[in-house]
């Protein structure tokens, strides 16, 4: 992991609750180091298991979790975007499995990943409009009420 | 509907004929929509458009306690709720420092396997029926029935189980309940044997699957294929053996591989995994039958949990790698919970399976991944 931390900027190391360590990154790096991961010896990512996004409401963070079978361990990487303009690159040319991911996270959180082609509304239908997991997006159907 | 157009040999106008199978179409175990572009009979691409079953778990969670929320996380993948129980209940339990008594272990354990089995065996019913074939589906189904029997005797219910608790589980497994597990176990192999001799060599069954659908080792990490899929490939990577979590560390069992990676290579170890189960549980069954102890963690009160951080489980579901993702802000509702599961992967690869086959594949390599669409969709 050495080489790793050396070679990239790393805003932060946050340590999680099951014991894993997120890396913090610049988001125009991301893309780059998954590269890195993906093919460097020392670490040789097998998959990008998941993408995630979680709405901090200034900020949107975006999680890569890869893992490595030659080393038996995950690797999470993270990265805030603006919550005014969240736009990243896209990783479909590292890993494909991105895709989906990637439109999921633009269908429910509304990020634009540059480099995506075909980019489109994967569980909202089409005419949908907002982003339903942002923490603003509010529900004003009345049989919801209850949901609060 | 007319699409592209090609001129063919004789100089005539050829056009791809655009079909959409789905979205209520009875071999996609759910509401899953294909529109495809056929030359023929030779498919020349997929577009599989999901989201008919999106629930909004996600969202869901937000707007509801820790204890609220859990009774709807068997929905996540309605076959194998033992799995996605685990998997949400094992994410608090980190991010809240609770212990699991080591018996609540091996009854989750026991039951994780028994499911397994449940949800391998329903696919294999139907897997078959999609193929044409109608008598497997009722000797996969009769061994089905006597383990939901089990399930219902045990948590009144037949799918959603709603068994888990934060630190263990609702209710010991009284001993009549552990000698009705140990008589299924006891003949299930001899059924699993009833199974191959009906398929495994049947001349039909291996013509519509040996040697269709292959997915390559290299394709399946790219598109981050996870479970009985990726190991059909020639992978061994198991989570239960990779990471393991509840007591699988002290279970003695096998990894089942196979490397054609073909529909027939995903058939075969899909069955060597429900005899792996077979074998977990016995050892469960066995522990739980002269080991005494608490079934939950009574110390916690699942009222008061309040976590904070993020915490991750890795769970081996039978359709691939299950994750649940809590992300907790300190109050009583969870900031963010998010699923990662094998199916929604599965799906993805679906045009890269199915380019130039013919159009009566399609539900044959479909099938053979084991997709189930509330997994995908969320």
């Amino acid at each position: 992991m050495e080489n790793f931390t050396e070679k990239f900027n790393i805003i932060d190391k946050i340590e999680q609750k099951d014991g894993s360590i997120k890396y913090v990154l610049p988001k125009n790096e991301v893309k780059n180091c998954i590269f890195h991961l993906k093919n460097s010896a020392e670490f040789s990512a097998d998959m990008l298991l998941s993408i995630r996004a979680v709405d901090w409401v200034e900020k949107i963070e975006l999680v890569y979790l890869l893992y490595s079978s030659k080393l038996n361990d995950f690797i999470t990487i993270s990265t805030m975007l603006e919550a005014s303009n969240p736009v990243t690159d896209s990783v479909i040319s590292v890993f494909k499995s991105a895709a989906f991911d990637e439109c999921e996270i633009f269908d429910l959180f509304g990020v634009g990943f540059d480099g995506h082609e075909g980019m489109k509304r994967l569980l909202m239908p089409e005419f949908y409009v907002g982003n339903p997991l942002l923490k603003n997006a509010c529900c004003k159907d009345e049989r919801l009420v209850w949901n609060d | 509907m007319l699409a592209a157009k090609t001129k063919d040999w004789f100089g005539m106008t050829k056009e791809l004929l655009k079909i959409n199978i789905g979205l209520q179409h009875p071999s996609t175990h759910g509401v899953l929509r294909l529109i495809t572009e056929l030359d023929g009979e030779t498919v020349k691409s997929v577009e599989p458009v999901i989201g008919y079953l999106h629930r909004g778990m996600e969202k869901l969670a937000e707007s509801r306690t820790y204890l609220q929320y859990l009774p709807m996380v068997d929905r996540v993948d309605y076959l194998s709720g033992f799995f996605c129980q685990e998997a949400f209940c094992s994410a608090v339990e980190k991010l809240s420092d609770i212990e699991v008594p080591e018996r609540a272990k091996y009854i989750r354990c026991l039951l994780m396997e028994l499911n397994r089995i449940t949800s391998h065996l329903l696919w294999l019913g139907t897997y078959l029926m999609d193929l044409g074939a109608s008598s497997p589906i009722f000797y996969a189904f009769r061994e089905r029935e006597m383990i939901l029997r089990i399930f219902e005797n045990l948590t009144g219910q037949r799918m959603m189980y709603n068994f888990h608790v934060f630190g263990g589980v609702k209710r010991d497994l009284s001993a009549e309940i552990l000698d009705e597990i140990e008589k299924f176990l006891e003949i299930f192999p001899e059924k699993i044997k009833e199974y191959e001799s009906i398929l495994t060599d049947n001349p039909i069954f291996l013509s519509r699957t040996k040697g269709l659908g292959i997915l390559t080792k290299n394709v399946a990490l790219n598109y981050s294929i996870t479970g009985a899929n990726l190991r059909a490939s020639g992978l061994n990577t198991d989570f239960r053996k990779q990471k393991p979590y509840l007591v699988y560390d002290k279970l003695d069992f096998e990894v089942s591989t196979e490397t054609a990676g073909d529909c027939y290579a995903r058939y075969l170890v899909r069955i060597a995994e429900m005899k792996q189960s077979q074998r977990i549980a016995a050892q469960c069954v066995d522990y739980l039958k002269n080991n005494s102890g608490e079934f939950k963690n009574s110390s916690v009160n699942p009222l008061a949990i309040k976590p904070q951080g993020e915490a991750s489980s890795f769970v081996e579901a039978p359709r691939g790698l299950m994750i649940c993702t809590v992300t907790a802000d300190g109050s009583e509702k969870p900031y963010r919970v998010k699923w990662r599961t094998g199916s929604f992967y599965s799906v993805q690869i679906l045009p890269e399976l199915l380019k130039d086959r013919n159009f009566a594949d399609i539900m044959a390599i479909f099938g053979s991944l084991d997709v189930i669409l509330s997994e995908v969709d969320r």
